[in-house]
């Protein structure tokens, strides 16, 4: 049988520059020029969400414009102010994860300052993070080496690993720690659903300071600190918008009276939190049930 | 680093965009007037392109590179067509026939009869095939870039293949002399 896609395959054109009329060229570029200059006034560069320690880990990474990127992939990284661009190298360039703030440069061999290269660093950056198998997960999808997976011990679950440019983190979920309990009708989590989940987060991060770490679905986000709890979900969603989760004690009870009342239930599904599952009130709002511990 | 260690000099104001135009300039350009074959539309989508960079760079989300711009611009031609295939909506049908047939074709195109029969089909069509073909995208990243599901994605471009067969077939009747 042939292929019907065989002979659009010749079509696959790479991109031949050409360079388009100088007047157009010099007039696009006075406006970008006014453009970036009119933005600068209006938006001041963005700042750190949070106090700055006194100690601050400085990495040294070859391609740290990559390392810039990687680290927001992986996890969640956001990078404060502008670059300082020497030539082709990134000469500092400051970066905020999950409130804390590292610095990073390209290797300077001329001042003797090199990344960690093939050897075991002696140096690790350990990281709290919500979820520590989601995060090591997408950390290695994204590159990174995993030197130890993730183990359940006395002081919660942990793993090791080597990001591309050789430094050494040791990414780790702490216990539950013991807060009030939620009480039944509370709303205990948020979750967003946008088309672009990355964007959401620069957004909120330049208008909240939100910082986030990645879930355990592509481009999901989980948000640090504020409370209730939110995720970021991008993708394609039936419901664009906010769905919350309101705690019950009983999740079988709850989703009972949700059909009686005229709403609609969906199965209960088991999470690593407890129990949910997605309803819809007798109006169509969508929300979650969560029977959580 | 021009004081290693210590928090660095003043950074002087980021050349990034402008630093970066001259050699991005051409390959924006290359890539949209390749595929919309028209001198000013290339222009705006490429002064568009440039303009929603210069809007993300004061956020300093995501480092400059010419591939990242070359993706903006291509969001910025689905924008285009989705724009055209809303006004030129309720002027004609939508061209029917059974998404699920496909007769074989085996021939071979001639690249610049090609660029010419696209430029005569729906918006729709052109962007599905562009994207797919010209773009060599995975069928998953057309449907993302065209807001639709997957499965209208594979559908839509079944209908764009056979609408572009009918019109290449038809030119070639008509002499070849086009």
């Amino acid at each position: 049988m042939t292929d019907p896609e065989r002979p659009f395959r010749s079509l696959a054109r790479p991109t031949t520059p050409t360079d388009p009329d100088p007047a157009f060229a010099a007039a696009l570029r006075e406006r970008l020029r006014r453009a970036l200059l009119k933005q600068q006034a209006a938006h001041p560069t963005p700042t750190r969400s949070s106090p700055m320690s006194a100690l601050a880990p400085y990495l040294i990474v070859r391609d740290a414009r990559d390392a810039l990127s990687w680290y927001a992939e992986a996890f969640g990284a956001h990078t404060v102010g502008d670059p300082y661009l020497d030539g082709d190298r990134i000469g500092h360039a400051e970066i905020e994860i999950a409130g804390a703030t590292l610095y990073l440069a390209d290797p300077y061999p001329e001042y003797g300052l090199d990344g960690p290269g093939d050897g075991k660093p002696p140096v690790s950056l350990h990281l709290s993070v919500p979820d520590v198998d989601a995060a090591m997960a997408r950390a290695e999808a994204a590159g990174a080496t995993v030197e130890r997976p993730a183990t359940d011990e006395p002081y919660g679950r942990g793993g090791r690993l080597i990001d591309p440019y050789g430094h050494r983190w040791m990414l780790q979920t702490s216990p539950a720690d013991a807060g009030p309990a939620p009480k039944p009708g509370d709303a205990v989590y948020l979750t967003l659903n946008v088309p672009d989940g990355r964007r959401a987060l620069d957004f909120y991060g330049a208008v909240l300071g939100w910082t986030a770490v990645p879930g355990r679905v592509p481009d999901g986000w989980q948000v640090e600190g504020p409370t209730p709890m939110i995720g970021l979900h991008g993708g394609q969603h039936d419901d664009t918008g906010v769905v919350p989760m309101y705690a019950v004690d009983d999740i079988e009870v709850a989703v009972a009276a949700v059909r009686t009342a005229g709403g609609e239930a969906g199965g209960i599904e088991r999470q690593a939190y407890g129990l949910s599952a997605l309803c819809r009130d007798d109006q169509g709002l969508p929300f979650y049930l969560g029977q959580l511990g | 680093m021009g004081s290693p260690g210590s928090r660095a000099v003043g950074p002087p104001p980021d050349p990034g965009l402008l630093s970066l135009y001259d050699r991005a300039l051409p390959e924006v350009y290359g890539y949209l007037l390749a595929r919309c074959g028209q001198r000013a539309l290339a222009e705006d989508l490429t002064a568009e392109t440039f303009l929603a960079a210069v809007r993300t760079q004061v956020h300093g989300a995501a480092p400059l590179t010419v591939p990242w711009l070359i993706g903006v611009a291509r969001h910025k031609l689905v924008d285009h067509w989705r724009r055209l295939e809303r006004e030129q909506r309720g002027l004609r049908l939508l061209d029917g026939g059974d998404p699920h047939t496909e007769d074989p074709w085996d021939d071979e195109l001639d690249t610049l009869r090609a660029q010419q029969v696209l430029e005569q089909l729906s918006p729709a069509h052109r962007a599905a095939l562009t994207l797919r073909y010209l773009d060599d995208l995975p069928v998953a990243r057309v449907a993302a870039l065209l807001g639709r599901t997957l499965h209208a994605t594979e559908a839509l471009l079944v209908r764009a293949r056979n609408a572009f067969r009918r019109q290449y077939e038809s030119t070639e009747q008509a002499g070849g002399a086009l």
